[in-house]
């Protein structure tokens, strides 16, 4: 007898539909898994049969087809085991009910258990879309299919259940649950109040953050610069389900979702700086993989170190810094991977370290400073807007010094100016922050008056800026005005704005 | 150019790498027809070289041809010379032990003929000194040549305060060619505007005892030196005594006990040099007429006359330090501190101070 039962697949982050057909016929007994199966596929076979046995259940002894259409997308991973199974059962009759429209995944474990696989929340918002609305699922996959509505998802344990919930016997489906409440779950183990003095170094990651702006610090080591990029996303705005969604789907592929089954907190990612560009952009050969930006997309990549990184990696991050997204295209097809991220890089001021320290003597030449500085491509700079020194000074050695503001507070007043950003980006397609603003944008929204145009000429002049830092400090400028509510910019803004742009002017020097 | 028999000479001779200066003499005095030594002159010359090359040499510097691709050479980079022979090779480098024979020049000869004045230090120099350094030679060149080097740190910034009023000098470390590729682009400004010189023919690789030759000429050429920062061990620290060797005026800013781009320049201090930290320190010295104009008081207003104020008794200060002091936010400070750099009364000294100029 011939069954068919639907399964899905992903391509990227989207769900691809795909039929497990089993054909059991008369003839030489043998038992063929065909439709591009990778080695997990081929294995299932064994998994498949074991668990099929053990779960009391008989496996047919004949010629046995199974087929997982389309034939032409490779197939890969453990999710194929359940509807394989199930549909052995039903084609060996010993299974009779009705499979129609029934979603099923899972990976069998030898004794008939249900094991969780990767993928489960783009699949189940793909195969929303296509009508599907019922789905058997892992046990451990039933809190990443708890936030999606409208849909009944049952979360089982064994094969045997699996058997039991088709033969008739009524199971509860997977409550939904609210991304409300999964936000006060988590916190983030650092906050701004922890970090002592560094004021300057934190009004730089307030005005990043508020304006989406790419930040760098430039410290002798030892001085928090890694500490200080882990509090970006304690006061980034907390993220909408929409969001979550999107950074759930990406774990979810990735395998690297938490116990929670969604993504409350904003993703910090700190890839080594002997990371490859295909792992930090994507890539793969039969099944293309999202990369380190991707999973830093709507948070914070923390690029420690950044001219130890190869030159090829950093160049490779300059199309998705202007894109917010990545294509990754091999030769089995091309996939689209999310990558909107805050990138916060750090980097010491010169190779020894120690160059601007007020304790420590720096060692090297001017001319070694300049090639070390030189590694950081003009092209990737100019996607930087805020570029801060991180100084050594102790904290004691500030006169009035008073404890730092909770991260809490410095939320408030960036989300105050992220609302007036989206409100004045209203219209326009793509840009949602400032730092997102093109030539076009910049000259329509950050109009300056003769008075700031005198103090950027003069600053040009005094502080020999290039010429691509204008449009760096028009943008950082006009952000400080949003965070001081401003509607226009005035000179302090300006003037404030070129305060960061430290790698321009003592690179010069 | 057009050069005289005698200067052609020169040049020809200087052209020649297998000889040293010792035996470049000697072979322009066997060659030189006026007098009947040659002879002797020329067996002198013998005893120091192979016979081989002796003859090969003496082919070279007879050779026409080989006379006319030297200058033709010369004349294509664009480089003059000026010869000891010349009117006007510079009076006071002629007083020295070892006068180069020839001097390679791009730029405006005229100022070999001005009152010079060297002014020489590390490439580690602080932030506030390349600073000072900078407008100190701004002030010095509207009254003398100022003559340094080209690199990074107190030479680049010598030559970069001297250079809007063109009277400027850098002394390069090997030949025109090979000489300067970090900071090429000061070095073309400077040709423009001023004089670059080298004692060496335009293809001389820089090597490191080229400089330590550079460092007499630096004071060979001027009536004083000023050496700006000087660790222990320094270059600059050289020229200095080369200065001192040739009796000339030594001059050096003073620093604080552990900088260690200034102890040399404190030793200097001890053992007798003048302590340097205006432009008037040294023209006094000099005999020239200061305008008797000190520096007066930018007049400021509020903040900025607060935080200049700070910075003038304090010394150095962090941003955090100067809001803290100001009793305003550390936005308002930096908004004070960008406007004041921007004014150029104060710079950035790394790691968020800032400091008085």
């Amino acid at each position: 007898m011939l069954s068919k039962i639907a399964s899905y697949t992903v391509v990227g982050l989207d769900g691809v539909p795909v039929e497990v057909e089993t054909d059991i016929n008369k003839g030489m007994v043998s038992y063929e898994l065909v439709g591009l199966p990778d080695t997990a596929v081929k294995e299932s076979k064994e998994r498949v049969f074991s668990a099929i046995r053990n779960s009391t259940l008989r496996f047919p002894v004949n010629k046995i087809t199974v087929n997982l259409a389309p034939a032409d997308i490779k197939k890969e991973g453990s999710q194929y085991d359940l509807p394989i199974a199930i549909s052995l059962l039903v084609a060996s009759e010993q299974l009779k009910a009705d499979t129609d429209g029934i979603v099923m995944l899972g990976e069998l474990a030898l004794d008939g258990g249900l094991r969780a696989v990767t993928g489960i929340l783009p699949v189940l918002i793909s195969a929303k879309s296509k009508g599907f609305k019922k789905f058997i699922v892992p046990f451990g996959n039933a809190n990443e299919a708890s936030y999606i509505e409208g849909i009944e998802v049952y979360a089982l344990k064994s094969l045997r259940e699996a058997f039991d919930f088709l033969s008739g016997t009524p199971f509860e489906p997977v409550q939904v649950r609210s991304f409300e409440a999964a936000k006060g779950r988590l916190s983030y183990d650092c906050d701004l109040s922890l970090v002592r003095g560094q004021a300057v170094a934190k009004r730089a990651l307030e005005i990043a953050v508020a304006g989406g702006h790419n930040i760098l610090l430039s410290g002798p080591p030892g001085t928090g610069k890694t500490m200080l990029a882990r509090c970006i996303p304690t006061i980034m705005p907390d993220m909408t389900f929409e969001e979550a969604l999107e950074v759930t789907k990406i774990l979810s592929v990735s395998g690297e979702l938490g116990e929670d089954g969604i993504a409350s907190l904003r993703p910090f990612r700190t890839p080594h700086h002997t990371a490859t560009t295909v792992s930090l952009c994507g890539g793969g050969n039969t099944k293309i993989k999202a990369g380190e930006i991707s999973k830093a997309h709507r948070g914070v990549l923390f690029l420690d170190e950044l001219p130890e990184y190869t030159r090829g990696a950093l160049e490779a991050l300059r199309q998705p810094l202007e894109d917010g997204k990545i294509t990754i295209a091999r030769a089995g097809g091309a996939v689209t991977f999310p990558a909107d991220f805050i990138l916060c890089a750090s980097m010491n001021p010169c190779p020894c370290g120690n160059f601007g320290s007020k304790e420590k003597t720096c060692t090297c030449t001017p001319a070694q400073i300049r090639k070390y500085r030189g590694k950081i491509s003009g092209p990737l700079l100019d996607r930087i807007d805020l570029q801060v020194e991180v100084d050594g000074i102790k904290y004691e050695e500030l006169a009035g010094g008073s404890d730092g503001e909770p991260s809490a507070e410095v939320k408030k007043r960036v989300e105050r100016a992220r609302a007036i950003q989206r409100e004045r980006f209203l219209n326009e397609e793509g840009v949602t922050v400032n730092a997102d603003m093109g030539e076009r944008q910049i000259k329509e929204y950050c109009r300056l008056s003769p008075d700031c145009e005198s103090i950027l000429r003069a600053a040009f002049e005094r502080l020999n800026l290039s010429a691509r830092a204008r449009s760096r400090i028009i943008k950082v400028a006009r952000t400080i005005a949003d965070l001081d509510c401003s509607e226009i910019i005035k000179p302090k803004h300006i003037l404030e704005a070129t305060s960061y742009r430290n790698f321009d002017s003592t690179a010069e020097r | 150019m057009n050069y005289t028999k005698s200067e052609t000479d020169l040049i020809v001779a200087d052209s020649i790498e297998e000889l040293n200066y010792k035996q470049k003499k000697l072979l322009l005095a066997s060659e030189n027809g006026e007098t009947d030594d040659g002879q002797k002159y020329a067996e002198a010359l013998i005893k120091t070289l192979d016979g081989g090359v002796y003859n090969k040499v003496r082919e070279k510097f007879r050779d026409q041809n080989y006379r006319g691709k030297v200058l033709a050479a010369l004349d294509k980079k664009g480089v003059q010379c000026v010869t000891v022979k010349s009117a006007d090779y510079p009076g006071l480098l002629k007083q020295i032990p070892v006068p180069p024979l020839v001097l390679y020049l791009k730029g405006n000869r005229a100022l070999l003929a001005t009152r010079k004045f060297a002014v020489v230090g590390s490439r580690r120099t602080t932030a506030q000194m390349t600073e000072v350094c900078k407008s100190i030679c701004a002030e010095l060149s509207k009254k003398l040549t100022v003559v340094t080097g080209v690199a990074d740190g107190a030479d680049g910034a010598a030559a970069k305060g001297a250079l809007k009023s063109g009277n400027i000098i850098c002394v390069l470390p090997g030949g025109h060619c090979r000489s300067g590729a970090a900071n090429a682009d000061l070095l073309r400004k400077v040709e423009q505007n001023g004089l670059s010189v080298s004692e060496f023919p335009p293809m001389t690789r820089v090597q490191r005892h080229t400089f330590l030759l550079r460092n007499r000429i630096l004071a060979g050429l001027t009536e004083g030196v000023l050496v700006v920062s000087a660790a222990e061990k320094s270059g600059a620290l050289s020229t200095a005594s080369y200065a001192a060797n040739y009796s000339r005026d030594v001059f050096a800013f003073p620093y604080g006990v552990g900088v260690p781009s200034g102890a040399g320049c404190n030793a200097l201090i001890k053992s007798g040099a003048f302590l340097c930290d205006c432009a008037e320190d040294i023209l006094s010295v000099l005999g020239i007429d200061t305008d008797e104009k000190k520096k007066s008081e930018p007049e400021l207003e509020g903040d900025e006359r607060a935080v200049y104020k700070l910075l003038k008794e304090r010394g150095e200060m962090h941003a955090e330090a100067i809001a803290a002091a100001l009793g305003s936010a550390l936005s308002d400070a930096l908004t004070v501190c960008s406007l004041m750099e921007i004014k150029g009364l104060i710079i950035r000294t790394g790691g968020n101070a800032f400091a008085a100029i």
